[in-house]
């Protein structure tokens, strides 16, 4: 996985859910790594503290980032990092769905 | 007389002595205080407690702690050492019968406090969704019956510093009513955060000796000035006499009687003729089938502020005319540790008649006017116990009083 946010969100993981790094991979979802509902937004409340990016902050609910798989949360994460960065460009209305 | 008897089959602590109940005996048997400079109370106008050393919650209970407060952690390690130390299995006991009632005196503040900072920091939408699930006190015996399959009552009690002693009696009337066979009871607090601290040094209620903390908390002597804030954990293991027989569990004590009372004239201070501690006293007495010389030893409230400990002692005197047996005050080691309190000194007066050994109270130099006992202090006392009581009262004027007798 080579996009910078991946070492972080994972980072973000170990630390903060006390996950074993060697259970987290590209291909893992959330959900399946075991976090429920709350546990999820809790996880977007610590990335935004800790890389500055709030995945549930728009109209996205934990459903829907708990069964995306870690590549495709990183690239909704760099999407909205995009958003972010340059509010000014016309964005489609905020999403963090990956794309299919 | 047609008595149930109620058994204590298994302990579990963790104070600032120890991580484990032999460990926590063994320093509280010192005499020596735990207290030392806290550098998380730095800052504050008292920076010293009494803190639970080491405690490594990751380690001791797995990586499901991050969505625990500190109190409900150390919940869940004590009473997963009074279950093994009563060779109960939840794999195998039928978790509809088993309840738990769990003590604790104040809210937690770590994650209220972490929740205002955000709030005020102008980052509202950082707070934790687990804010509410951490801070509740109700959590430690929510917490402690997922980890342990516990499905029939589960509650939490709160009476202030008495709390501890109140969540045994209640798990005793469980017992009796046979609404349970087994409760699983006592107090969790983890106490020692600065917003706490400031409250009760605001209050003057804490000890000031920030230059000597280790002759701060100094229970009856005539130097004292305060108690020193305590973090714990303390549960014990009830079922009816009969069902610990039927099991072959080893039986710790018996459970003998629980006395309770309030006030109802102040919101901080005990009456001050202690009419409320004799009440819980004399019903906690005639609950137990026993009279007042059949108490050989005290494990009194004795908190170290000036104001209980002289009421206490009198109340004392008044119901011993003879003279009140040995008392000791265990918060002269361990601090005051709130709503944990009334149950880790349960469990240090279930450990005295098991040893016949009354552990001395650190600090002790000579009485303060109005207090009359024989206060243990120095070295442990050897003496032939049968029966033990624990005096535990709190704000609002709520006072507790159990009631032990020796195995055999």
């Amino acid at each position: 996985m080579t996009s910078p946010l991946y070492e972080p969100v994972k980072d973000c993981l170990t630390r903060h859910f006390n996950l074993d790094a060697g259970q987290i991979h590209p291909e893992s979802t959330l959900e399946g790594l075991g976090l429920d509902s709350l546990a999820l937004v809790e996880f977007s409340c610590v990335l935004q503290d800790e890389v500055g990016l709030a995945p549930l902050a728009g109209t996205d609910t934990p459903a829907d980032i708990g069964t995306m798989t870690l590549t495709q949360f990183v690239t909704a994460l760099e999407e909205l990092q995009h958003r972010t960065a340059t509010p000014e460009a016309e964005t489609p209305a905020p999403t963090t769905q990956a794309p299919s | 007389m047609n008595r149930t008897d109620i058994a204590v089959t298994g302990l579990g602590l963790l104070t600032p002595g120890g991580l484990r109940t032999d460990t926590s005996w063994r320093s509280v048997c010192t005499g020596l205080s735990t207290a030392a400079t806290d550098p998380e109370l730095k800052g504050m106008p008292v920076d010293f407690s009494c803190r639970v050393p080491g405690f490594d919650a990751m380690a001791t209970l797995g990586p499901q702690v991050w969505r625990m407060d500190r109190f409900v952690q150390f919940a869940i390690a004590a009473a997963r050492e009074a279950v093994t130390d009563a060779e109960l299995s939840p794999e195998t006991w039928d978790g509809a019968r088993v309840g738990v009632v769990i003590g604790v005196g104040t809210e937690s503040k770590y994650a209220m406090d972490d929740a205002m900072q955000r709030r005020f920091d102008g980052r509202p939408l950082t707070v934790s969704p687990l804010t509410v699930p951490r801070m509740t006190t109700n959590m430690a015996a929510g917490e402690v019956a997922i980890d342990l399959g516990i499905m029939g009552p589960s509650m939490a009690v709160s009476t202030a510093c008495a709390s501890g002693a109140t969540a045994l009696g209640v798990a005793r009337d469980l017992l009796l009513a046979d609404r349970c066979d087994i409760v699983l009871a006592g107090g969790s607090e983890a106490s020692c955060h600065p917003v706490t601290s400031l409250c009760f040094s605001q209050m003057k209620a804490l000890s000031p000796r920030v230059k000597d903390p280790a002759r701060a908390s100094r229970p009856f002597d005539k130097d004292r000035d305060g108690f020193v804030l305590g973090e714990a954990a303390g549960i014990l293991v009830l079922e009816r006499g009969a069902d610990a027989d039927a099991r072959h569990a080893t039986v710790r004590a018996y459970f003998q009687g629980y006395g309770t009372s309030t006030d109802a004239y102040h919101y901080a201070a005990s009456h001050p003729h202690g009419a409320g501690i004799e009440r819980a006293f004399r019903s906690a007495l005639a609950d137990a089938g026993m009279e007042p010389a059949d108490i050989e030893h005290i494990n009194a409230h004795g908190t170290s502020t000036p104001m209980n400990d002289r009421i206490e002692a009198q109340a004392l005197s008044r119901l011993f005319p003879a003279g009140p047996p040995p008392v000791t005050s265990t918060k002269g080691v361990t601090g005051h540790t709130l709503g944990a309190a009334g149950a880790i000194e349960a469990a240090f007066s279930v450990l005295a008649l098991q040893d016949q050994l009354i552990p001395p109270t650190a600090n002790f130099d000579s009485p303060g006017p109005g207090i009359d006992l024989d206060v243990v202090t120095a070295a442990p006392r050897e003496q032939s116990l049968r029966a033990v009581a624990s005096n535990s009262f709190g704000f609002g004027g709520h006072n507790s009083v159990l009631i032990f007798r020796a195995a055999r």
